[in-house]
């Protein structure tokens, strides 16, 4: 596979769900490549920093609504 | 008997608190993806009760195939789609609109969370397509499978990891190539000792 076709392949890597000998190829790969290495670094960043968006407590009287 | 559907069996036969019951256990969920989709508190909190009130209504239909929370999740997703249809928003985020939990009273910490907040919902609610928004929300944000995914925007598995692909892919993008950089370069510095995106 070519690095084009790695990258295609993170987000399923990143959440584990490649097959045991896809996964293996991507590593691998990554392995030998800095640049997909570093763009793999930067596709968790993006998902880091997008979990940073936080949680609200919801307005109180919602539940109170529907009964 | 799990908690869940004991209430769903109770709350089926007319049990009012039940209900209350059941659905005070998914209600900040629902807020929060419906806030989370739609960068407004106002309409997240009508939405949320829009949601509640169909499941009320269609409780009965609830056949266990999935968990209830994927169940009121494509309630509540149809209802935003829907709201997304027929009223498109002209008003743009600002600052002042964006909410932060406040767990920091420092005031320097408060206007950088206010930021990178901002910039969050900003990149979901007007640089990705609905479709888009809505597997990375449920994905990232609230950790479904890809499997329940798919039941609640009622796509294909295959569709679900190819749009949540180019959703992250996209996501990243926005924080890169826009303004929204330096905000989020300072905040994970800052906390994190990451330097670059």
């Amino acid at each position: 596979m070519n690095c084009r076709e790695i990258r295609l392949l993170f987000s399923d890597y990143y959440d584990q769900e490649l097959s045991c000998e896809l996964r293996a190829v991507v590593k691998d790969h990554m392995v030998g490549c800095p640049d997909c290495s570093l763009e793999f670094e930067g596709f968790k960043k993006g998902i880091k920093l997008l979990r940073k968006f936080k949680s609200l407590d919801s307005p109180a009287h919602t539940s109170k609504k529907a009964s | 008997m799990s908690l869940e559907r004991y209430l769903i069996e109770k709350a089926r036969k007319g049990d009012n608190k039940a209900f209350d019951e059941l659905f005070l256990l998914q209600q900040k969920y629902v807020f929060n993806l419906m806030y989370q989709l739609c960068g407004d508190v106002a309409k997240a909190d009508d939405l949320t009760q829009e949601a509640i009130i169909q499941a009320f209504k269609k409780l009965r239909d609830f056949r266990f195939e999935s968990s209830f929370r994927t169940w009121l999740s494509r309630i509540a997703i149809n209802l935003f789609r829907k709201e997304c249809r027929t009223k498109p928003k002209h008003d743009s985020l600002c600052l002042e609109k964006i909410r932060v939990p406040a767990d920091d009273k420092s005031p320097e910490r408060i206007v950088e969370k206010s930021e990178l907040q901002w910039c969050i919902a900003h990149n979901l609610q007007h640089h990705l397509p609905e479709k888009y928004r809505i597997v990375l929300i449920l994905r990232d944000l609230h950790g479904m499978s890809y499997e329940e995914i798919a039941k609640v925007v009622g796509c294909s598995l295959s569709q679900v990891k190819t749009n949540l692909h180019r959703a992250r892919q996209m996501f990243r993008k926005q924080f890169i190539d826009g303004k929204c950089r330096a905000f989020a370069d300072d905040y994970l510095c800052i906390c994190e000792g990451i330097l670059e995106l």
